[in-house]
């Protein structure tokens, strides 16, 4: 399926290659105490990209990165743009089914594996026509030699034998493929162009003034789409990309005063657990001079005591789904904002070439309703065709994505207003509950379930009930849940109910159990 | 293998350890609920209790697996002044 080159379109690795330009032998990426320049990084990645096109014996089309946070996981990514390929992020810690539904999916056949994603790797290649599989662990590419799992694929340690210069016209014209939870209970992949990402990168950049003496923080995985912005905006300006893991973001007064941040990127609910820890005292983080908060709706009570934290912080508030290239709208935070105590910050303007419209029962509407979305920004449809039934609209022309985001039109501003079906947001990560009930359902065969997402102490949570029999051995569900869905997915709470309530239409009534949820999640000792 | 202040501060982080049961060294400390921001509670309390501060590079999710791999990132850097800290440290 080789697409046409797209004359004019900067590909996604040509940004990194402007950092390059301007900062050569300053920090490109800074892992834990190891550091990179441009320079440095750029010839790692020319040498990984030719392993991989030698590998494959000519250029890769998609490249599976199995890799959390090492340097597998940043040269992998810009060696699989490099060498023309389309980059397909995999969780290590996902379950080794799910990540082999992606790996079929997408049709990898070529994949970079870091230590944690070792295990897995076999798995993976048998689902997908792998030809080469690269590490920089000399000890990983041993142990998988040693094996002889990977039957047909060559194991490499790039060593610079045959560099590769970055190739501007790649196989297809996607830069990434990413995988969201799907209703339907599969992962959808959504493949994003390199006009897509650029158009966002574009659109996003002039709102900061950011440059190499900038430090950016990198705290999500490779496969949630907020990281595409800590890397590329840091990359695109010459700047420091500093890694963290899980425990150094939930400290940000430790890490960003150290590691001399100067943007940090956050969703709400990190931001909201930093503040429940109750320790930090007014200006504890005075070096950032900016925040972006982005992946679900920003209370105005936690941008405000994250302002406290670092009152020298510009704060932005973005907005924007996967398929729309990380974020499409975007409000500038003004201290002096005027807001009740639970109203959460708009999700503001959209960006230049951004184009909008509410639909509202069909019809377009001027004031609420769906947000729909067209431009460059604007995703081709997802990797199963099938998943796009009910996703787009055609009116005027043009091709709009149904965000299934309510908004309400505010002035030039929007304001979001919550979803029209079954998608949550737990933490940042979007996950549809009946995506998780059906992997309940597999896990306690012939029973019901119903999942929700609750306010727990520290944001929402997942909890749920599996429905059909009064007792349940609810861990051992849990531990074979674990085997179905990532971590994120997974139920805090299930609890065994008997028989479900039932509305007036004789259906399972979620409003009565969703707030027998909430009220057990507040309430533990309560007896059910 | 460490000193009693130790013992008493991990236990203080893992709220689903029965007092009564013991405090193996290779229990998993997520299985007994010490999450990421209890982690950072640990770090917290362990660098006030031993007067010490924990390099960014030993804050890692790896270090705080089981009350054997907090012992092994702490106990090269205490400080072997009083002669407390030195009978924990070779203990």
């Amino acid at each position: 399926m080789s697409a046409p080159r797209q004359e004019g379109v900067k590909p996604l690795h040509a940004w990194f290659l402007d950092g390059l330009a301007v900062n050569p032998d300053g920090p490109a990426l800074r892992l834990n105490g190891r550091a990179w320049t441009y320079t440095e990084l750029h010839r790692a990645a020319c040498d990984w990209a030719g392993a991989l096109i030698a590998g494959c014996g000519g250029r890769p089309r998609r490249v599976g990165v199995l890799a959390s946070k090492t340097e597998e996981a940043y040269l992998g990514f810009l060696a699989a743009l490099y060498a023309g390929a389309t980059a397909v992020p995999l969780g290590p810690e996902y379950p080794v089914e799910r990540n082999r539904a992606v790996a079929a999916a997408a049709g990898l056949d070529a994949i970079v594996v870091d230590p944690a994603g070792a295990a897995q790797v076999a798995d993976l290649a048998s689902a997908a026509p792998v030809r080469v599989c690269l590490t920089g662990s000399a000890e990983v590419a041993a142990a998988l030699r040693e094996s002889a799992a990977l039957d047909g694929a060559a194991v490499v340690t790039p060593d610079g034998s045959t560099p590769a210069e970055p190739l501007n016209d790649g196989v297809d014209r996607l830069a990434y493929i990413l995988f969201t939870s799907g209703s339907t209970g599969l992962p959808k992949g959504v493949p994003i162009r390199h006009g897509n990402i650029g158009a966002f990168l574009s659109a996003v950049l002039p709102r900061y003034e950011i440059g190499p003496r900038d430090v950016f923080s990198q705290v999500y995985e490779l496969t949630f789409d907020l990281s595409m912005f800590e890397v590329w905006a840091a990359w695109a300006s010459g700047a420091c990309l500093t890694v963290l893991n899980r425990v150094q973001a939930l400290a940000p007064e430790r890490v960003a005063v150290r590691q001399g941040i100067t943007f940090w990127t956050s969703t709400p609910s990190l931001a909201a657990a930093v503040q429940s820890r109750g320790v930090l005292p007014a200006g504890a983080l005075p070096g950032l001079r900016y925040t972006m908060f982005c992946g679900e709706p920003l209370p105005v009570e936690t941008a405000r005591h994250w302002s406290s934290l670092a009152p020298n912080a510009v704060i932005d508030n973005l907005y924007g789904p996967t398929e729309l290239a990380v974020a499409c709208t975007g409000h500038r935070l003004d201290p002096t904002d005027a807001a009740g105590p639970d109203r959460a910050v708009p999700i503001g303007r959209p960006f230049p070439g951004v184009r909008h419209l509410l639909l509202e029962d069909g019809e377009v509407s001027g004031t609420v309703g769906e947000l729909c979305v067209a431009g460059p920004q604007r995703f081709d449809g997802y990797l199963d065709p099938a998943n796009d039934a009910g996703r787009f609209v055609d009116l005027d022309g043009e091709r709009w994505y149904r965000t299934g985001d309510r908004v309400r039109q505010d002035g030039d501003g929007l304001v979001h207003l919550g979803r029209t079906d079954g998608q949550v947001k737990v933490r940042g990560y979007r996950i549809e509950v009946g995506e998780v009930e059906r992997a309940v359902r597999r896990a306690a065969p012939g029973l019901d379930a119903a999942v929700f997402a609750v306010p727990g102490p520290g944001g929402e949570v997942l909890a749920g009930f599996v429905i059909g029999r009064a007792e349940l051995d609810a861990a051992a569900v849990l531990k074979q849940l674990a085997e179905l869905l990532p971590p994120y997915m997974l139920p805090g709470q299930l609890w065994p109910l008997a028989a479900a309530p039932l509305n007036p239409n004789g259906k399972i009534d979620r409003m009565a159990l969703r707030e027998e949820a909430v009220r057990r999640v507040a309430d533990p000792h309560r007896p059910a | 293998m460490w000193d009693a202040r130790f013992e008493s501060v991990i236990r203080g982080h893992l709220p689903h350890l029965r007092p009564e049961l013991p405090l193996e060294p290779d229990l998993l400390l997520a299985a007994h609920g010490l999450d990421s921001m209890g982690t950072i509670g640990l770090i917290t309390a362990l660098e006030s209790e031993y007067a010490l501060t924990l390099p960014d590079e030993a804050v890692t999710p790896a270090n705080f697996v089981t009350a054997r791999t907090v012992w092994d990132t702490l106990r090269p850097l205490i400080p072997a002044t009083g002669p407390e800290a030195a009978a924990g440290g070779t203990a």
